[in-house]
């Protein structure tokens, strides 16, 4: 298998920091942009990530998940952080914007797109009312509690719908690596 | 609902806080129960996380955009500015390696120089890093100094970890550097706010200054009008007692004592103030009257024998007991001689025949 880019990275190789940037730039950037109040903020959250990938570079491994993953949780983590300490309540994401379901990934990367579909064909296989909440947390990232309030269900509800969706979800998402769904 | 699969708390926890991030209690209990599987050492943590399964939810909805160009350029150059330290740290960590080699090798001059390159590469097939022992043999052996080998590699040595952190600092610089732009401009906009709030704040203690000089204008005003108010309630419906003792606090004040003409137990006195005109009776015992019907007159005879005695205004008595009659004289009483009360008809006379005359006061003794 060629050594991917993080591996790359991790080695101390520069020119594989560009081809980071290109292949991944624009997935860490909307991220960043999504949970973000302003474009400052954004681009401040996207250099931070960055910085996580350089420093986590070293502990990838191809075999557990793809690089799109690893870098979307890294940001995840670090998004979440952020927005934790930045407003103390996750309620105040603005919904104002484009407060649409989500889209389709542009088929322009091509590692992302896949692994986008293969999501996307898991969550199909969720209660429309679990696929609802994690799409709300994910996608819109409210709290539970402001979930609660839009679906009008109790806050233990929304709670429990999470929960089973993402246990659901794991579990199709391992049959599908152990199937060879994945790369 | 039937075939809920079972979640453990830690799970619960888990996911929660992949999807939404955990604050305070449940934090605190997330960060226990975590612990706790670690001293248990539970391992059986699945090929997918629910932070993988998280992240790949993340990717599925997300629409990308394009980064913007300047910001991909200072990343690009943070980037390469770590794996410049990386390259740096090896290279530290090469030559280390090498010296170490070199060291060994002055106390196993048997063994050809090729060996030692295979060896550098797997310490763990033999080779052994340099001890005290070999740098005391090389010293024995070697041409080069030992203190020169010593200063060459204490010398190499700061020198890279001088560029290690130089080249790690640089890229986290950029992010600090990044961060104190925004504090900057944050700061800057709090001071607008500060000076701007400090302004409505003097603005406000203007304001209240002015409304407070206004306020002391208006309560002077009110008290010299409740003044006025007063003195006119005084006109209008006198009150005897009070003017009775303003009176007789004056020093042109004379107080005068009723005779109880018929013996009827009628007693008093009045203050009289000839400078301000004015007077106040005090009176005990006069009988009631019907003021339709009849009402007491007083009248002022003057000392120096003026024809008419002057009209003292009339007044009813409508209680029992003491009661006290301000003094209205029509004329100017300048020297009082006598003051004489009679009861006339309803609303007085303009002369009295003194047919009924219960009291009398004349010129006290003192006078």
């Amino acid at each position: 298998m060629a050594e991917s880019i993080l591996q790359r990275v991790a080695r101390g190789d520069q020119s594989a920091v560009e081809e980071c940037l290109s292949q991944f730039g624009g997935l860490v950037w909307s991220l960043a942009k999504r949970l973000s109040k302003t474009d400052a903020d954004a681009e401040d959250a996207t250099q931070e990530i960055f910085l996580e990938i350089w420093k986590n570079s070293v502990k990838y491994d191809s075999s557990i998940s793809s690089e799109a993953t690893f870098i979307t949780m890294i940001a995840r983590r670090r998004l979440i952080d952020r927005h934790r300490k930045q407003t103390r309540t996750l309620d105040t994401v603005s919904m104002d914007a484009d407060f649409n379901s989500p889209g389709e990934v542009e088929p322009d990367r091509v590692e992302i797109a896949e692994e986008a579909t293969r999501a996307r064909e898991c969550l199909k296989q969720l209660r429309p009312d679990e696929r609802k909440v994690l799409e709300l947390s994910v996608f819109h990232h409210l709290s539970q509690a402001k979930i609660a309030d839009m679906l009008e269900i109790p806050l233990g509800t929304v709670k429990t719908h999470a929960r089973r969706g993402m246990i659901r979800l794991r579990e199709l998402l391992s049959l599908e690596s152990v199937t060879g769904g994945a790369k | 609902m039937s075939n809920s699969p079972q979640i453990g708390r830690h799970d619960e926890l888990l996911i929660d806080s992949v999807l939404f991030g955990l604050e305070g209690i449940e934090a605190e209990e997330f960060t226990k129960l975590k612990d706790q599987r670690n001293q248990v050492n539970e391992s059986d943590e699945p090929k997918v996380s629910h932070e993988m399964v998280a992240a790949a939810l993340d990717l599925s909805f997300l629409k990308i955009e394009t980064m913007p160009s300047s910001l991909a350029e200072r990343i690009v150059s943070q980037g390469r500015a770590f794996c410049a330290s990386l390259a740096a740290e090896r290279t530290t960590a090469d030559v280390g390696e090498n010296r170490g080699s070199e060291l060994t090798m002055g106390s196993r001059d048997s063994e050809p120089p090729s060996n030692s390159i295979s060896e550098k590469h797997s310490p763990s097939s033999g080779t052994r890093w340099a001890t005290t022992d070999d740098l005391e043999n090389t010293i024995s052996d070697s041409s080069v100094s030992p203190r020169e080998i010593i200063s060459w590699a204490t010398a190499a040595a700061i020198a890279f970890v001088a560029y290690f952190v130089w080249s790690t600092g640089k890229a986290e610089n950029q992010v600090a550097e990044r961060k104190l732009g925004v504090l900057q401009s944050e700061n800057q906009l709090l001071l607008r706010d500060l000076t701007s709030a400090q302004k409505k704040a003097n603005e406000l203690q203007e304001a209240r200054a002015d409304a407070t000089d206004k306020l002391l204008v208006f309560k002077a005003k009110a008290e010299s009008a409740s003044l006025e108010l007063q003195k006119l309630q005084d006109k209008l419906y006198p009150d005897g007692k009070k003017i009775y003792q303003q009176v007789a606090k004056s020093e042109d004040a004379i107080k005068w004592t009723w005779e109880d003409v018929d013996g009827k137990g009628i007693s008093g006195d009045l203050v009289w103030d000839t400078k301000g005109q004015s007077g106040s009776m005090k009176i005990s015992g006069l009988p009631k009257n019907d003021p339709s019907e009849k009402q007491y007159q007083l009248w002022i005879i003057e000392e120096n024998g003026r024809d008419k005695p002057v009209d003292g205004g009339v007044f009813d008595i409508t209680s029992d007991g003491e009661v006290y009659v301000v003094m209205q004289p029509k004329l100017v009483a300048s020297k009082p001689s006598q003051f004489v009360i009679t009861l006339e008809k309803s609303g007085g006379v303009v002369q009295s025949n003194l047919d009924e005359l219960p009291l009398l006061a004349k010129a006290p003794d003192a006078e």
